[in-house]
């Protein structure tokens, strides 16, 4: 079954439950956009050549035909290119508001398997390792607004992000978070980095997609991006 | 009311032990320990649900078979409503876990919405249009194959016991582990043990009398080869008639006729595909019964023990309480309304009239052909025994609610109506 049906289907049977009388999924409903303490909003309006758009990403392949069902869940095809699913998220950012791109990367290359990746990202997690990154930001005081986006690799940030959150100085700037996820939303993420960087203005209100709703993403992004201001 | 509180108490308590046993071994972010306490709240209930399924009859004691059936269904959509936001909200990085527990939650949401058309009466107890719908469906989507569907439950069961064995977030707690597979194991055996080993502890007799009463009615007595020491007036047996070439071996439930330990005698209106064929068992056949159930005799022993009875039965359903009748008539005042289809169907009218004459007119029989309407009732009835008595209505579903409603609006307090309706 696809991830979309899935989702279909898990919303439909959803609204089903709804319909007869048992409520009670909508309590946790509002987590979805924001959590966090910071402001919902930026404070003026964007300009395009103070922003960065920063993304970790790991499309599990770069061929469009034949894919797995992970290597499905973990890319999405745009014009036979297959990218990331937050790739894909930073790339419709980048379109919308002319800024800047930096791909966080690690130095030493990911495995593509999922199950290897997994296991790989699973161990740095739980030996709260920091793996090197290929680079660093080489002009960040040239930015005031910087986009941050990742996955949810098990129920939290992925191990690289940390890197990159410790090994930049983001003092004064605006962060905006943005992230996709296989279930879980933002989890604790957005409190976490807000908790990493007390000397930056980290936006609440935080993007997530779910990856069985990238066909959505265009214009959930867009909302999304209107919504900062 | 006590008891009833306790009950839905214990479905509340019942998922804790595998939550906080959770919630203290795991070292997991508190979102993701949220969501996994839904799904094992879920598992829980649906676990419970199916304990429940089994009837044990001091429970039933305890509280009646329509509670244990209201919280079994009850148990069902709540598990299904916390499956679903445990779904929606958490990842599970292994995609046959997923897979799984996707298929759990539509396998158990397709057996939820079957049963509740099917066995709940929720939906069809409240409207004529859809009862007459499951009469026709009923001709194809028989009771037992009704019954096996509901089975898929414990495939369900079994798909999300995977599921949990498959997660790296779950299954790598021992203490953990083997509290759930505790639970799982202990409700598994139960219903093993329900189902393939107590048949054989339940009482069995012989069929003594076979012959018909009225129209479509039949007298069925059974010989017990023990005596049924646990039977009170008012109570039902579920009875399987074994060896049999005219009838399957499912169980059907019939109330018992009069008061009588050894010999039960069962009054069975015909109208479905089992009961239709029941002429054509033999003297002789061999019945297994499983039960007593019923509260109503614990009702009238300790709730309403000085109030006139007032005892409305429809059509068969006058068997439950002509026993009750049987045991109380020479110390209670009893009202009995008995409605019947056709004068022909009136086949008790003798034994009521012997009642009658040996209590001095102390119980009162009234016998209508057709429903009984408010200004009948509120003929027959005396304004004391309206304010005062205990009421017990037994029959089809929507006429014990129809009935249920009207004696509301003459003035009876839901406390003293106590009914028993012939599905479940
Ligand atoms: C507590 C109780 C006491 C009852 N006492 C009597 C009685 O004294 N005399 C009497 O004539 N009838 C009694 N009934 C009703 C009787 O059990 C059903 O009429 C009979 O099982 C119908 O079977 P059928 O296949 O002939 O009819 P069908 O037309 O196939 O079924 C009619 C309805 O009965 C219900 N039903 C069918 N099979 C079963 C089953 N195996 N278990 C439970 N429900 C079933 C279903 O809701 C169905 O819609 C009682 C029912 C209950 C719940
Ligand atoms: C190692 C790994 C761990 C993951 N853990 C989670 C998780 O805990 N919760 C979640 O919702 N999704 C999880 N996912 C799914 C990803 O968040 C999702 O597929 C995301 O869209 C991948 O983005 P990318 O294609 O940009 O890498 C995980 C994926 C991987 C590869």
């Amino acid at each position: 079954m696809t991830g979309t049906t899935r989702r279909t289907f898990l919303s439909l049977a959803g609204a089903a439950l709804a319909g007869a009388g048992a409520a009670g999924c909508s309590m946790i409903e509002g987590d979805d956009k924001s959590t966090g303490s910071g402001p919902a909003k930026i404070d003026r309006p964007l300009n395009k050549t103070r922003t960065l758009v920063t993304y970790f990403s790991v499309p599990e392949t770069d061929d469009p035909n034949n894919m797995t069902e992970d290597e499905e869940n973990s890319t999405h095809v745009v014009g036979g290119k297959v990218l990331g699913n937050t790739q894909h998220v930073a790339q419709i950012i980048e379109k919308r508001t002319g800024a800047e791109v930096f791909r966080i990367e690690t130095a030493e290359g990911l495995p593509l398997d999922h199950g290897t990746l997994e296991d790989l990202a699973l161990e740095q997690q739980e030996a709260n390792e920091r793996p090197k990154l290929k680079a660093s930001i080489p002009n960040l005081e040239e930015y005031d607004t910087v986009f941050v986006g990742y996955p949810i690799w098990w129920y939290d940030l992925p191990m690289p992000v940390y890197t990159f959150l410790e090994q930049h100085d983001f003092t004064g700037k605006n962060i905006i978070l943005f992230s996709t996820h296989g279930g879980n939303r933002l989890g604790e993420t957005v409190g976490v980095i807000t908790d990493k960087l007390p000397e930056s203005t980290v936006i609440s209100n935080a993007f997530t997609i779910s990856r069985d709703d990238m066909e959505n993403a265009e214009a959930e992004v867009s909302d999304w991006l209107d919504s900062l201001g | 009311m006590l008891h009833k509180l306790l009950f839905w108490g214990f479905a509340v308590v019942f998922p804790l032990p595998l939550v906080f046993t959770y919630d203290f071994v795991a070292t997991v972010p508190p979102s993701l320990k949220f969501y996994i306490f839904l799904g094992l709240i879920a598992y829980a209930w649906w676990l419970l649900s199916i304990a429940l399924s089994v009837r044990p009859s001091w429970l039933d004691r305890f509280v009646g078979l329509p509670s244990i059936y209201g919280l079994h269904g009850m148990l069902g959509v709540l598990a299904i409503a916390l499956a679903y936001v445990h779904s929606d909200y958490s990842y599970s990085p292994s995609q046959l876990a997923r897979d799984l527990g996707d298929w759990a939650f539509y396998g158990a949401l397709g057996v939820l919405c079957y049963s509740v058309f099917f066995l709940s009466g929720w939906l069809v107890d409240r409207s004529k249009l859809l009862l007459r719908a499951k009469g026709l469906l009923e001709t194809v989507f028989r009771h037992r194959f009704t019954v096996w569907i509901h089975r898929i439950n414990l495939v369900v069961v079994g798909m999300i016991w995977l599921h949990a064995h498959l997660l790296v977030r779950v299954n790598q707690y021992f203490a953990f582990m083997t509290l759930f597979d505790l639970y799982t194991v202990t409700v598994l055996a139960i219903y093993t043990w329900k189902k393939w080993i107590a048949p054989d502890t339940f009482l069995r007799g012989s069929i003594m009398i076979n012959d018909a009463l009225g129209e479509s009615t039949r007298r069925v007595c059974v010989d017990l080869d023990s005596k049924a020491a646990t039977l009170r007036p008012g109570d039902f047996f579920f009875l399987s008639f074994e060896g049999s070439p005219s009838v399957s071996g499912e169980w059907h439930p019939f109330s018992v006729t009069d008061d009588n330990q050894k010999t039960l005698t069962f009054t069975i209106r015909q109208h479905g595909d089992f009961t239709r064929r029941l002429d054509r068992v033999e003297v002789g056949t061999r019945v297994r019964l499983e039960g007593p159930f019923g509260r109503f005799e614990s009702i009238v022993q300790n709730r309403d023990r000085e109030a006139p009875l007032v005892l409305i039965g429809m059509g068969a359903g006058v068997s439950a309480l002509l026993s009750l009748a049987a045991a109380h008539h020479t110390s209670r005042e009893i009202h009995l309304l008995w409605a019947v289809r056709s004068p022909e169907d009136a086949y008790f009218r003798d034994v009521l009239k012997e009642y009658e004459a040996a209590t001095g007119s102390r119980l009162r029989a009234t016998v209508n052909v057709g429903r009984f309407r408010r200004e009948d009732l509120v003929g027959i009835l005396p304004a004391e025994v309206i304010a005062k008595g205990a009421f017990f209505i037994v029959g089809p579903n929507l006429a014990v609610l129809a009935n249920q409603r009207m004696l509301r609006r003459i003035g009876v307090s839901a406390r003293r109506i106590h009914q028993e309706r012939l599905t479940m």
